[in-house]
């Protein structure tokens, strides 16, 4: 019988550098094809549908593109679609490790066993784990699917014990997921090292909003901030060291 | 068919068509272009006739229109050197033309005179051929010669000239004919009353009361005091260009082969840097720390005195006066100062340190360094006073300083002055991006850029703090870094034209080219060292105050120490000639060949200097006008073949850069230009960002770090839009 080996994952786009993915690092983003949500405010939608007509690019372009910035680069993010949907990913992550630089992985934590298997093989440095909203059936409404919300429970569980670096993103959801809903969100990831509030890809409800629900609720977690405002952290740590200065 | 018996003349004269003006015009052309065969031109000047024949059989040619067919019959019969040379000329000519224009009554030179003399008006920047008309109106003007005494005078120097052989004359040559021609007659006139700097009335009074042509240099619209600093400017440029400068320099700098920096103020320093313990040492012009009896000094009295040395030393740098190591020299007296009082102090300092409306901005120094050793202090001037509060105390200090700095600008970048403030340096280093405090400091600089007002960030990687100014920098690691050190003066070589002048692919012809304009450029520095060692030393000169010790006080800087600077610019352009690409397209091919011309001029430059025994620096110059300048030249000298390589460019890519709007990503950016900077003393990576996509001052802050920690870049700066 011939072995094959797993066929690496479809890579549908490369950010080269981008300071944005990563808070406060340097990162290149790698974006793979393929998404079992169907989030109706996706902010890459034309990631979602697995359709091989469509094409890819060759994965040793993307490793020498990275290789040769390796230099410049503090990280690699691999995001999709939903990148643990591949069979290939552990191989791919395997491949940039190679290259001696942090990766994170970012994913809506729809399949936990994989997760677990990807934080124990130690090639993840960091989790960044998309919670669409409170782990009621709103949350299949938000993901455009039904969706196990036992599994994400699982993943939400699996990143709080894990010792890693983590980071859970709540985005904002007009008339799905607001003020309310963000707020049982973020109570829901209690002792979570760190959450960042997304306002919906539009713009709404607007920086003040956000920032409201952060202030309110950020003392359930260590780190609490707004999505592109990493200076102003409304999570418990940052308090503690306001009183202490 | 008709023979073409008749040619109409530009002024609407029709003469005689004379063909052996053709003969000699395309000899010449075919000889510029390094041609031997003597019969050549005359079967050439017969294609010409020819096809002049058939095209013209039933009309009367125009000169260009026969120019035209010259220019065609050239090109079609294989001679594109000739043609080129043929061009050149052409272009010439006509840029008389347009400059003869602007005034009246001068006759228009007939085309195809080879015998003209071209005499460069220094005064408006311009050429235009000699005419005994103007010479015998300003000899009988300024001389009060009668008026047939001077058109024979006129005519006498016509004569000289072209006897000389010389195609182009400087108007100090001129007159000093004229003044000879007197002398011989024994005239009883001094022509010294009109001084070398002259100015014609025509540009005095397009200055006054009417804007002349662009070209002359003259924006709309100016106060009387603008238009008199602007005429007093001219004056001055045309001094320096035609009796301070050596006039192949000067004539390099009219047909832009290269770029003298500060001919509006031949006496004054390209830039310079001095530190608040000049001040407080009294080495500092302008200034005494002393107040009132038994008052001690203290941070609101010694940030007064800063500004009134800084303003002084402002005055005497054409490009940029810098004041660094502030935060470390204010620490001692900011030691248990409340927030508040630390706030009013810095933004005392930064208003003290604000330009005064129409001049330069300053640069601050407003570091954040977290130093722990006396050894710093000492080397950025520190005063050695004993100071009662431990080290790190003192460094904590300086942060706080250099933070509260930051601050107040920030706080400040919402005046409607905010153009006046002083431009932010902060230096990165390895302790700045790691120390909690200095982090923060870095972030609130970040921020500062983030809203598109400019701010340095040096790279410190073993040298301590910042010396010296954006464009000049102090010794480098290995020397003892001195905080007060001027640049005296910079010429900026165009290397576009010296790469169209060697060819596609001649690398080696290049840097020959580039040799020539170092030789130009070193003479126009010893040339200035001249004119700067008077106004430095002699008493009451402009420069005495900064370069002569006086009452007890050392000097601050001395001559001998000054560096010279030859800067490039449009190196991107230059590869375009050279290679065929861009700086940032091929793979590796034009980086290599940019890091040998870097690395060649490094060296040829230092050589240069030490036979002319100054200290002289290769540096990346960023300055936007000498690129625009260059383009404006290159356009004029070869329009097709520059409209053919970039069509599209307003400029030239200033320094040693990508080319601003290059599609490429920010690494790329970074890859292509910084291994270039270990060859210049000063360049700069400045690095487009729009503000969603920069992570915030964080973002800026980790690709600062990386600047630091990968590459050799001298100093980096944000270009950021929302």
């Amino acid at each position: 019988m011939v072995m094959r080996p797993t066929p690496l994952p479809p890579i549908r786009g490369l950010d080269p550098m981008s300071l944005t993915a990563w808070e406060g690092r340097v990162a290149a983003v790698i974006s793979l094809q393929g998404c079992n949500f169907d989030c109706p405010a996706c902010p890459v939608p034309h990631l979602v549908s697995v359709k091989p007509g469509l094409g890819s690019i060759p994965v040793e372009n993307v490793l020498e593109a990275v290789y040769s910035r390796r230099r410049w680069l503090d990280a690699v993010v691999l995001r999709g679609g939903e990148p643990t949907l591949h069979e290939g990913l552990p191989e791919l992550l395997r491949l940039l490790g190679e290259f001696e630089l942090r990766v994170r992985l970012r994913t809506n934590g729809s399949n936990p066993e994989v997760l677990a298997q990807l934080i124990g093989s130690g090639e993840l440095t960091s989790v960044s784990m998309s919670v669409r909203g409170p782990l009621d059936p709103a949350y299949s409404v938000a993901s455009g699917t039904k969706v196990k919300l036992a599994a994400i429970y699982e993943s939400v569980e699996l990143l709080l014990a894990s010792p890693g670096e983590h980071e859970f993103r709540v985005p904002w959801l007009a008339g799905v997921v607001e003020a309310e809903q963000m707020e049982s969100v973020v109570r829901m990831l209690s002792g979570a090292r760190r959450v960042v509030l997304e306002p919906s890809p539009d713009g709404t409800p607007g920086v003040r909003e956000i920032r409201r629900v952060a202030r309110s609720v950020g003392n359930f977690v260590e780190s609490c901030i707004v999505a592109g405002r990493p200076s102003e952290d409304f999570g418990s740590a940052a308090r503690t060291r306001k009183v202490v200065s | 068919m008709r023979r073409v018996t008749l040619v109409k003349r530009s002024d609407g004269e029709t003469v005689p068509f004379d063909e052996t003006r053709v003969v000699e015009v395309i000899e010449s052309a075919l000889s510029a272009a390094g041609g031997r065969d003597p019969g050549l031109a005359g079967e050439i000047a017969a294609l010409v006739s020819l096809f002049l024949e058939k095209t013209f059989y039933d009309a009367v040619p125009s000169v260009a229109e026969v120019e035209d067919m010259v220019e065609r019959v050239l090109i079609d019969t294989g001679h594109a050197e000739a043609a080129k040379a043929f061009i050149v000329h052409r272009e010439r000519r006509a840029r008389l033309r347009s400059a003869r224009s602007a005034r009246d009554g001068y006759p228009e030179p007939t085309l195809f005179d080879q015998r003209v003399v071209i005499v460069d008006d220094t005064a408006a920047g311009l050429s235009a051929p000699y005419s005994r008309e103007a010479v015998a109106r300003s000899l009988s003007q300024d001389g009060l010669l009668p008026r047939p005494v001077a058109d024979e005078i006129a005519a006498v120097v016509e004569e000289k000239l072209r006897r000389a052989g010389v195609s182009r004359a400087p108007t100090s040559l001129v007159r000093a004919l004229a003044e000879s021609e007197l002398l011989q007659r024994d005239a009883p006139v001094d022509l010294r009353r009109r001084a070398a700097a002259s100015i014609l009335p025509e540009t005095l009074e397009a200055a006054m009361y009417r804007r002349g042509p662009r070209s002359a240099g003259l924006e709309a619209s100016p106060t009387p005091a603008l238009a008199a600093q602007e005429l007093g400017a001219m004056a001055l440029r045309s001094h320096a260009l035609s009796d301070l400068l050596p006039s192949d320099t000067a004539r390099a700098h009219l047909d832009g082969d290269l770029f003298v920096h500060g001919l509006t103020m031949p006496g004054a320093l390209h830039a310079a840097s001095m530190t608040p313990e000049d001040v407080k040492r009294g080495v500092a012009p302008g200034a005494g720390t002393r107040g009132p009896e038994g008052a001690a000094l203290n941070a609101r009295r010694l940030a007064a005195a800063v500004g009134r040395s800084a303003r002084l030393l402002a005055g005497s740098a054409t490009h940029t006066a810098a004041l660094v190591g502030a935060p470390l020299a204010f620490a001692p007296l900011c030691v248990n100062r409340s927030r508040e009082d630390l706030a009013e102090d810095a933004w005392q300092l930064v208003l003290e340190t604000s330009a005064d409306p129409g001049a330069r901005r300053m640069e601050l120094d407003m570091s954040p360094e977290v130093s722990d050793s006396l050894a710093d202090l000492a080397a950025v001037g520190g005063s050695g006073e004993a100071l009662s509060v431990p080290n790190g105390e003192l460094a904590g200090v300086a942060t706080a300083f250099a933070s509260a700095l930051l601050r107040a600008h920030l706080r400040g970048s919402g005046l409607p002055a905010r153009e006046l403030l002083p431009i932010p340096v902060v230096g990165v280093s390895e302790r700045s991006v790691g120390v909690a405090a200095s982090r923060a400091a870095l972030r609130q600089a970040a921020e500062i850029a983030l809203t598109g007002e400019r701010v340095i960030f040096p790279m410190l990687r073993d040298r301590g703090p910042v010396t010296g100014t954006s464009v000049a920098r102090g010794a480098g690691s290995g020397a003892p870094p001195s905080a007060s050190t001027c640049c005296a003066g910079r010429v900026t070589l165009n290397l576009p034209r010296a790469a169209r002048r060697a060819g596609r692919g001649n690398v080696e012809g290049f840097l020959r080219e580039c040799d020539r304009l170092v030789d130009l450029a070193v003479a126009a520095h010893q040339a200035r060292r001249n004119v700067l060692a008077l106004a430095s030393s002699a008493p009451g000169g402009p420069l005495a105050p900064l370069f002569r010790a006086n009452r007890g006080r050392a000097a601050l800087y001395d001559m001998a120490n000054a560096t010279w600077s030859i800067g490039i610019t449009g190196l991107n352009e230059a590869l375009v000639h050279l290679t065929g690409f861009e700086l940032h397209e091929s793979d590796e091919a034009s980086v290599r060949v940019a890091k040998r011309v870097a690395s060649y001029l490094c060296v040829r430059v230092k050589a240069a200097g030490m036979s002319a025994e100054l200290t002289t620096t290769l540096d990346a110059d960023d300055d936007p006008e000498p690129p625009r300048r260059f383009l404006t030249c290159d356009r004029r000298q070869a329009p097709e073949r520059t409209a053919e390589g970039f069509p599209e460019l307003s400029s030239y890519t200033p320094g040693a850069s990508v080319r601003a709007d290059a599609p490429v990503d920010i690494l790329l950016r970074i890859a292509r230009e910084e291994p270039l900077h270990a060859y210049f003393s000063t360049a700069t990576l400045r690095l487009p960002i729009a503000e969603r996509d920069s992570g915030g001052p964080d973002g800026l802050v980790a690709l600062l770090a990386k600047c630091l920690r990968a590459g050799s870049a001298i100093q980096v700066e944000f270009r950021t839009w929302s």
